[in-house]
């Protein structure tokens, strides 16, 4: 498991009562009940004290956020693009 | 948008109205009377439509010497809205009390801790500003709908920013003084009088949860909780009630800018919304409800998506206290 993914997994199991086996990459956060809007919030400012990465508005979308695999893209992508 | 099919969704609109008054009004008085025995019913009177078209209900089932409407401002309230429900009332024929929860809420710190709140996100907020909370249309993309605090300074200069889940929760928990407050109240009248409380929700705002869990979701009994709000501006205009407080539009009359019910928590106008919703109920699909909306079927697809996901964030706002051992609970 890479860290992004490890660091990710750590804070939305923590965070969100979610067991560790149950958070699998692929599912829904938001469908599967794990989050909602606030645990999209709460989300978006552990990617910015994390990874220092701010998700502008148009990035705020269920295809970077809604599952742990998106998220491990999503932040991988920005990080890419910070050290390009 | 193309115009949206004559046939559908045709029973918000076209409904036997007098049945449905006979069914509220003959249900609310067995509720009162019977289930709860109590003497008649005490409700806010908001000067919005749901609350009239309560008090016009229960003043027919119960009478109107029976109905208290309690008109409960505070410093963020609209100007409007403690005569237009002094003009329901005194169109029904029920007695007031004016209960300005003004200082209530100065004392529990409800403004400071709001504007406190605030500042996390705008540190220069204060004395002068006023400030709502927004969201963006459900339909124009696939984005997460997160709030956005609106302010504006006492010069008149507009902000937008985003608000921090730490914020946005502070914010919120600080305003629902306000709905907690005014229940306080109604159960105290209530106490004094051997009085229920009515609760005023329609369908849209007891499915979506769009209320306060002990503030105004609290009641005895919600009379309108199973109409559309299409259905109660119909009834509104079945009951004749005042033209000024039917062709008010739905706002949430809780933050210092006005703001709508829309931009706060629907996303979309009642009307479609209702017809959104009528749909989803009845297991239409997104190109069914598309056809009868006007609305394309990806933006239908997102409202349906919104719809559940309210279901799902809100269900807390629904359940009752949780007990270790079934069958302690008490049957009223």
């Amino acid at each position: 498991m890479n860290p992004v993914e490890q660091q990710l997994r750590t804070f939305i199991t923590e965070n969100f009562f979610v067991e560790d086996g149950d958070l699998r990459g692929e599912i829904s956060l938001t469908r599967s009940g794990i989050i909602d809007s606030t645990g999209v919030m709460e989300i978006l400012l552990f990617l910015e004290e994390r990874f220092g990465i701010s998700v502008p508005d148009d990035e705020i979308t269920p295809e970077n956020l809604d599952t742990l695999d998106n998220l491990v893209r999503y932040v991988s992508q920005a990080e890419n693009r910070v050290s390009a | 948008m193309k115009a949206p099919g004559a046939a559908f969704a045709e029973d918000l609109v076209d409904f036997d109205r007098a049945a449905a008054v006979e069914r509220i009004t003959s249900t609310l008085r067995d509720q009162v009377t019977k289930r709860l025995h109590r003497r008649g019913v005490v409700l806010g009177l908001s000067g919005g439509i749901d609350s009239t078209v309560c008090a016009a209900l229960a003043a027919r089932a119960l009478g109107p010497d029976r109905v208290l409407g309690l008109l409960m401002p505070e410093s963020h309230s609209a100007e409007e809205s403690t005569p237009l429900g002094q003009l329901a009332a005194d169109h029904l024929g029920i007695p007031t009390l004016i209960e300005d929860i003004t200082p209530v809420l100065e004392a529990l710190g409800c403004y400071r801790r709001q504007e406190a709140a605030i500042r996390r996100v705008l540190p220069g907020y204060g004395e002068g500003w006023r400030s709502k909370i927004v969201l963006p249309s459900v339909v124009d993309s696939d984005s997460y709908r997160l709030f956005t605090l609106v302010a504006q300074s006492p010069e008149g200069e507009s902000f937008r920013v985003r608000l921090t889940p730490t914020a946005y929760l502070e914010l919120v928990a600080a305003t629902n003084f306000k709905q907690r407050v005014r229940k306080m109240l109604e159960y105290h009248h209530a106490d004094r009088l051997v009085y229920a409380v009515l609760g005023t929700p329609n369908r849209l705002e007891y499915d979506q949860g769009f209320f306060v869990k002990n503030g105004d979701g609290a009641a005895d009994l919600k009379p309108i909780a199973h109409l559309y709000k299409t259905q109660v501006y119909a009834l509104a205009e079945h009951l004749d009630l005042p033209r000024a407080i039917r062709d008010r539009p739905p706002t949430t009359d809780t933050y210092s800018l006005p703001q709508s019910q829309e931009e706060f928590y629907f996303s979309l106008p009642y009307g479609l919304m209702d017809r959104c919703l009528w749909a989803h109920d009845r297991g239409l699909t997104p190109a069914e409800t598309a056809v009868g909306t006007g609305l394309s079927e990806d933006q239908v697809g997102r409202v349906f998506a919104d719809i559940e996901a309210k279901r799902r964030a809100t269900r807390y706002q629904h359940a009752r206290p949780l007990l270790v051992e079934e069958g302690v609970e008490v049957d009223a």
